[in-house]
């Protein structure tokens, strides 16, 4: 066997430019699909972590029934505040909850008029759950005022501007018609482009009163301490609610996310395809190389055989100069993506010159960034190995079975 | 009973429609430590006999027994063991492993026997066979009798009862393939291996203790000799 490697390694370098090329080609391979699972795992983390810190934190908690009409904003299915707060902060594991009336508006400005999502919420309390108030160009709204804060984007669409005042119109819970003008202290500029696109914020108690709520929220955003798997803290809001017996639906935001965690998987899926493509081609590659390898040594293999070498030797031979190929081209592989990847997770690629505010299912802003997944490096160098061989199995038997009494005498 | 025996052997191969009759009943026997001369035209069944009897091609009809082992209904892995074990090659064109140095090709052949100390084995070989000093050169850095006698040193290495040697000295001067005839002389002299080549070359034939005269795949002659017809150099053995 030593030999057998020795010889291997030899063979590898006899044709260094074809072993390069081939090398070259897995390792682009390999590095692409380190490169995707970095990306997508990026693409996946930061749209995570727009949403849970600018739209739903880790648990949300809704009127029972709330969570299967939610595309049409229910107002007639609400909680209050003084009923859910103190259950909900009470559970070990909370670090914070905010009550928000959510409600579909249209804002109007001159003759236009555009569909957006009103957000009220308390001026107090919201910042401790959601991020966006730390991301205003202005100020927040004040409890009692008829203040509103909109998204950037909104505002460069419809050219507000901080000072502007902007009219909603929408519908009661009583189903009545309310207009509200509403002066705007703050422009919304996060890393969340949903946000910045559509969300108008207002405070609580002015929606409240406008909308005839009576003190209701249609939704109350929860944070978990750090390492707190939500569906656990979730677990234990409802068990609190069980024993206060209040009749409220508590889901993830995996759950209140469904939409986003489904077109991650499909997004995945898909890339994953694109790369399997792509290592197909370089694996084809390394099928090439063994092949013309076996067909320039088929006097070589005759003699080995002479010598006593069995047809699984022979094979072995094969697979070991596939097992470089696939050694050296997954190593270099991983190096570059390692290099690559510390670029794309420390600095990412600012993408907004491009494409503006990436806004394609990912709410991830304008920078592209990269993410550590160890396991895809040590699962790509295995795939590469795995690969090689299967391409090198079958001109490697072929070669195998050469009759050496013919190939000797070529 | 003989080291070889080979009782009417045929050997046929198919050629597009054409059935070619390589050999057409060959009966022989050799004894083991025999120096002998497969002589005969090109395509008189040489080499398919070599091929026959070396294991690496099996006959059409008949039997051949090398040291009381039936060889053709043998497995092809229990072939290549037999091949290993027992025989050593000797081509005419060296064909030796371009990648590996002198040394390594005469070890690579000790490795598969699982040979403690090949290496150093392997230097030894190279040093009986006149390389001293050249184990690390490669075989494109040697001459074509450097070459051969690498192979030879290959093939005797492992200590095998039998060497076949096809045509062993056709791409080399007189002058180098008499010395390589020499030290097969010599290694069949000291160690009894029994050598069997086929030539077209009178030196060889020359050399040989035995000549076995093949036409149209069969024996037309077999010529026992007492002594060689080429008078020994002097200092040798």
């Amino acid at each position: 066997m030593r030999f057998l490697v020795k010889l291997a390694t030899r063979n590898l370098w006899r044709n260094r430019r074809r072993t390069l090329l081939t090398v070259s080609g897995l390792a682009l391979g390999i590095m692409w699909l380190i490169l995707v699972d970095s990306l997508l795992g990026g693409l996946t983390g930061k749209g995570i972590q727009n949403i849970v810190d600018f739209e739903t934190g880790e648990v949300q908690v809704h009127a029972s029934g709330y969570f299967s009409d939610r595309e049409s904003l229910p107002l007639d299915r609400a909680l209050s505040p003084d009923q859910v707060l103190p259950t909900v902060t009470s559970v070990d594991g909370v670090t914070s909850a905010a009550p928000r009336l959510i409600f579909g508006a249209r804002l109007a400005v001159g003759w236009e008029e555009f569909p957006v999502i009103a957000v009220a919420v308390d001026p107090g309390r919201d910042p401790q759950a959601l991020r966006v108030m730390q991301h205003l160009e202005g100020r927040s709204p004040s409890l009692g005022a008829y203040e509103a804060v909109i998204g950037s984007s909104l505002s460069e669409l419809l050219d507000l501007t901080v000072g502007d005042v902007i009219t909603l119109t929408t519908r009661t819970r009583l189903e009545a018609m309310q207009a509200l003008d509403l002066t705007i202290v703050g422009l919304a500029r996060t890393p969340n482009p949903n946000v910045n696109a559509n969300h108008v914020y207002m405070p609580l108690d002015v929606a409240d009163a406008a909308l005839a709520m009576e003190q209701g929220a249609t939704e109350f955003v929860v944070r978990l301490e750090p390492g707190l798997r939500e569906a656990d803290g979730a677990e234990r809001i409802r068990q609190a609610f069980r024993q206060a017996g209040v009749d409220a639906e508590v889901l993830t935001w995996r759950e209140s996310a469904a939409e986003f965690v489904a077109l991650s998987q499909t997004s995945a899926a898909s890339d994953m395809l694109l790369v399997g493509a792509i290592l197909v081609i370089a694996i084809v590659g390394v099928t090439n190389t063994v092949l013309l390898g076996a067909l320039e040594r088929t006097k070589e293999i005759g003699i080995m055989k002479a010598m006593g070498l069995k047809e699984r030797e022979i094979v072995r031979l094969f697979l070991l100069e596939a097992t470089g190929i696939g050694l050296i081209a997954t190593s270099l592989g991983a190096a570059l993506a390692a290099a690559v990847n510390l670029y794309l997770v420390e600095v990412g690629v600012d993408v907004s010159a491009i494409l503006g505010e990436i806004d394609f299912g990912f709410p991830i802003g304008t920078t592209i960034i990269g993410s550590w997944n160890g396991a895809v490096f040590i699962w790509a160098a295995a795939a590469g190995v795995v690969a090689c061989w299967g391409a090198a199995y079958l001109p490697a038997r072929r070669a195998a079975r050469l009759d050496p009494a013919t190939t000797i005498r070529r | 009973m003989a080291f070889l025996e080979i009782k009417g052997v045929q050997k046929m191969y198919r050629q597009g429609k054409q059935e070619v009759h390589a050999l057409r009943g060959v009966d022989v026997e050799i004894e083991s430590g025999e120096f002998t001369a497969i002589a005969g035209p090109s395509g008189s069944g040489k080499t398919t006999l070599l091929n026959l009897i070396g294991c690496l091609d099996t006959p059409s009809q008949g039997t051949i027994r090398l040291a009381d082992r039936e060889l053709s209904q043998r497995s092809r892995d229990e072939l290549a063991d037999i091949r290993r074990e027992r025989i050593g090659f000797i081509f005419q064109s060296y064909n030796l492993i371009p990648v590996l140095t002198a040394r390594e090709n005469v070890e690579f052949s000790l490795s598969l026997l699982s040979r403690k100390e090949s290496a150093r084995r392997a230097t030894e070989m190279l040093a009986v066979v006149g390389l001293n000093g050249m184990e690390n050169r490669k075989p494109g850095e040697l001459s074509g009798g450097q070459q051969q006698r690498v192979a030879i040193a290959r093939a005797l290495a492992k200590e095998p009862d039998l060497v076949l040697a096809d045509e062993p000295t056709a791409n080399l001067d007189s002058e180098t393939g008499k010395s390589v005839l020499e030290l097969m002389v010599e290694m069949n002299e000291r160690r009894g291996t029994t050598f069997i080549f086929s030539t077209h070359d009178p030196m060889v034939m020359a050399y040989a203790r035995r000549l076995i005269t093949l036409r149209d795949g069969r024996v037309e002659a077999d010529e026992r000799r007492d002594s060689r017809a080429v008078p020994r150099q002097a200092g040798d053995s």
